[in-house]
């Protein structure tokens, strides 16, 4: 028998249940969304721009809004680290860069940032690489990382030789970061991408190559993870890097690889590198090993879920 | 004829505050037909730029020359950015009530020709050693790039340090530290020229200043000049009073026009139009006068200014070159190998040390168009002879490979513009690498930040022990940019440096291979 008391008992649980379910349902939604398509690492090659290639494993990686906070602030870490335009694949392509600053804002992003701390003299490098007019087309703010002023002591408490560095205060304010490299030959750590991209991040960086290279690279990533790493590899540095001297070491590779992990991005990075150079054993370079040996991503790249696309 | 002083004051206001400017930011804001003009016009540095080649771009002194010949020395007030600079503190001294009135005074011209001669004869047998002390465009350029530059600085950085701390990132922060010892001597110099000015006028452009000396000689034959007409003279003394030159004895109805800078305070304040700018007649009385010898004061003077001015130069300049940007990598200095530079490099353009030497008169205008401030002011890195001429300090900056910007603003000839195919190729030093202080050879760690900077891959990194990379220099592809040195993070020797040409040569291109085909078609992951 059911009272009048039982009913309203049951109607109010089932309310109750109700408004739980409809308030979490969006959440629950995106996880079930994500998890169906959670890849560790979208590689994509071919196709007729860096666009193409980006929109197409933006998509893959379940959009642009899962990397960063609506409202937030972003830092975009580009490589603008030389007096070199485009060509010479010394620096990242401006058109990606562009449609990454674009795609933040589309996800809700409130604020873009970028910077490099470079090696060539600041203003040549930002207008040289196209990067200042990319920033202004997009609306991202090209901030200076020019003088001691703009960085902070910061310590390293997950670094085994680099325990303390200068960093880039909005490296440490921004709300979400992503970092984007170009794939390059490099004189003494064989490659560079997007580990040793954060090198721009950081004042002192005379530090890293006194107290090792390697390790100091690794050591640096315990900091702060980057949210999304997007590793540009359409035109490719394969020699004389990371400076390069002329556009005859520079192939049109068009490879563009994602991932929220640093380690897996670097190490299917390195393989592709070792395709048109002579690196002899991609999977050993060190700073990579170092970085997987301490827990920073994996680069055992035959056990990731791995999307791989050509287009 | 009351137009004359607007005019002077119109004309010199425009080109002196853009020469000003010029020191600050060269490259942006001015247009370039004014940066052109205001540089073409000043004296000294063009004709050291004739006489490096003479042709119509370096021909501004001819100029100057021709309109001193027709009008007396409009240069000194209408052109001269140091002449421009007293005018102010006269002016002040004036209008503050510090300086009541000036009369005639008498003449220095045994002293003014004198240094002339002097400084001519030194400019032939050694160059511009001499000359750049005298120089107006020089002190003027100094003080604007250290005695200036400091404080400016300073200002900027802390309005972006505050507008930083809010995520402001519109003004940037300058990562430049000029020596503060700099900046004291530039200054006190400058003092030096305008502090007398007050009192005493231009009594620097007409007792030491060697472009002053010089067309002051041809002013006296100039077809138009300035004259009082006694028959409409009420001798009020009105224009003496407000001459700069105290060139002006209207109890005599004379003007020393020897000494007139031409800025036309006289016309002005004539209340009835009595000094005349016009044909110049054949003055019989009056001109003994201004052959009294009166040199006994103005030397002592000099004396003392010159005896402070190295007071405060040599110890100084010294102790700024010390201090460098902090040290990054400090090996124990006993073992480390030891070496001294022979020679520093002068900067890309100069075609020799020697060439440079005596060439540069030291106004610093390309010290601070550099955009990666690797030209910085010699103290003794060139000898006695380059003092305060710019070199290339591989400790503060490297030359950017494609940069050809001192070449460009260079007003005296000193540095050539040549183009960046043949920059590119011009050798100004060669790399010397130091194995027994390289990090990888005492540490057993890589670096390469030598490698990495090198723009021509004259240094590149080959296989060592353990799986370890080292530099190697091609010095044939070298041209001593000094990109490695200056990244080498050893100190306080480095592990590799830059070692002078002193007499500049042709770097050979480095060999461009071919590209290299990759056809796996294939993901190899």
């Amino acid at each position: 028998m059911i009272t009048r008391r039982d009913l309203f008992s049951i109607t109010g649980r089932m309310a109750a249940g109700s408004i739980f379910t409809l308030a979490w349902w969006n959440a629950l939604r995106g996880r079930i969304y994500a998890s169906e398509k959670k890849y560790d690492l979208v590689a994509v090659k071919g196709g007729n721009s860096p666009v193409e290639l980006f929109n197409t494993a933006i998509s893959q990686m379940g959009g642009m809004q899962r990397f960063i906070k609506k409202g937030g602030s972003v830092l975009i870490k580009p490589n603008i680290g030389w007096d070199r335009t485009p060509e010479y694949g010394a620096t990242t392509n401006p058109d990606l860069v562009a449609a990454v600053v674009r795609e933040c804002y589309t996800a809700g992003a409130a604020k873009v940032y970028m910077f490099d701390h470079t090696c060539d003299q600041w203003q040549a490098c930002y207008k040289k690489s196209g990067m200042q007019a990319t920033a202004v087309k997009a609306g991202a703010e090209l901030v200076p990382a020019s003088s001691s002023g703009y960085f902070v002591k910061t310590s390293i408490p997950g670094g085994r030789v680099l325990k303390e560095a200068q960093v880039h205060k909005l490296f440490l304010e921004c709300d979400s970061i992503i970092n984007i490299p170009v794939l390059k030959h490099h004189s003494s750590t064989v490659l560079t991408a997007s580990m040793k991209n954060l090198m721009g991040v950081v004042w002192d960086r005379g530090e890293w190559h006194r107290a090792g290279l390697h390790q100091c690279i690794a050591d640096f990533s315990t900091l702060r993870r980057p949210d999304l790493v997007i590793i540009d590899g359409w035109r490719v540095m394969t020699r004389n890097g990371p400076r390069g001297y002329s556009v005859s070491d520079v192939q049109n590779m068009k490879y563009l690889f994602m991932s929220a992990d640093p380690v897996a991005a670097d190490s299917a990075a390195a393989m592709v590198l070792a395709q048109s150079t002579g690196i002899k054993n991609p999977t050993d370079i060190r700073y990579i090993k170092i970085a997987g040996s301490m827990g920073l991503g994996r680069n055992d790249l035959a056990k990731l879920n791995i999307k791989r696309i050509t287009i | 004829m009351k137009y004359l002083k607007p005019l002077r004051i119109a004309v010199s206001l425009i080109l002196s505050f853009t020469i000003a400017f010029l020191f600050i930011d060269y490259y942006r804001y001015l247009p370039e037909f004014l940066r052109k003009i205001s540089l073409y016009l000043q004296f000294i540095p063009s004709v050291a730029a004739f006489s490096v080649k003479a042709s119509g771009a370096a021909a501004g002194f001819i100029v100057v020359i021709a309109a001193t010949v027709i009008c007396g020395r409009l240069y000194c007030s209408f052109i001269c950015p140091l002449g421009f600079c007293q005018d102010i503190f006269i002016r002040s001294g004036r209008s503050s009530g510090l300086v009541k009135k000036r009369g005639y005074s008498r003449p220095h011209y045994v002293l003014f020709y004198t240094l002339l001669a002097a400084s001519a004869l030194s400019c032939i047998l050694s160059g511009t050693f001499f000359i750049r002390w005298l120089d107006p465009f020089s002190i003027f350029g100094r003080f604007m790039a250290f005695g200036i530059s400091l404080p400016l600085i300073e200002l900027n950085n802390g309005i972006a340090s505050v507008l930083v701390k809010n995520n402001n990132f519109s003004v940037s922060v300058l990562n430049i530290k000029p020596s503060v010892s700099g900046a004291i001597f530039a200054f006190s110099v400058f003092m030096l020229i305008m502090l007398p000015a007050i009192f005493h006028g231009r009594i620097y452009c007409n007792t030491i200043c060697p472009a002053g000396a010089l067309l002051s000689l041809i002013s006296r034959l100039s077809f138009f000049n300035l004259a009082i007409d006694p028959s409409s003279c009420i001798k009020c003394g009105k224009c003496s009073s407000v001459c700069k030159s105290s060139c002006i004895d209207y109890a005599a109805g004379h003007i020393d026009t020897a000494r007139c800078v031409s800025c036309f305070n006289c016309v002005s304040v004539c209340p009835e139009q009595s000094v005349r700018f016009a044909r110049r007649k054949i003055q019989a009385a009056g001109s003994k006068r201004e052959r009294v010898i009166n040199s006994d004061n103005t030397s002592a003077t000099i004396t003392r200014s010159g005896f402070i001015a190295g007071l405060i130069l040599l110890p100084n300049m010294v102790f700024s070159q010390g201090k460098q940007a902090g040290a990054i990598y400090r090996q124990d200095p006993a073992k480390q190998k030891k070496y001294s530079r022979k020679s520093y490099s002068s900067p890309p353009g100069s075609i020799s040390t020697d060439n440079f030497n005596s060439r540069c008169t030291a106004c610093s205008l390309c010290i601070t168009a550099c955009p990666t401030k690797v030209l910085q002011p010699a103290v003794l890195q060139y000898g006695l002879n380059g003092i305060m001429q710019p070199f290339m300090d591989f400790s503060s900056g490297f030359c950017n490979y494609d940069c050809t910007k001192c070449g460009e603003v260079c007003p005296a000839g000193a540095i050539l513009e040549t183009g960046i195919d043949a920059k590119r190729r011009i050798q100004t030093g060669k790399s010397v690498f130091v194995i027994e202080n390289c990090i990888t050879y005492t540490n057993g760690t890589d670096c390469g930040a030598c490698s990495e900077h090198c723009p021509t891959k004259a240094v590149q990194m080959v296989p060592f022990r353990n799986n370890l990379v080292i530099p190697e220099v091609n010095n044939a592809i070298c041209t001593g940019c000094g990109a490695c040195e200056y990244a080498c993070p050893v100190r306080p020797l480095r592990a590799i440096y830059v070692e002078g040409n002193p007499v500049h040569k042709t770097a050979e291109l480095p060999e461009v291979r071919e590209v290299i085909k990759t056809t796996e078609p294939d993901f190899p992951f």
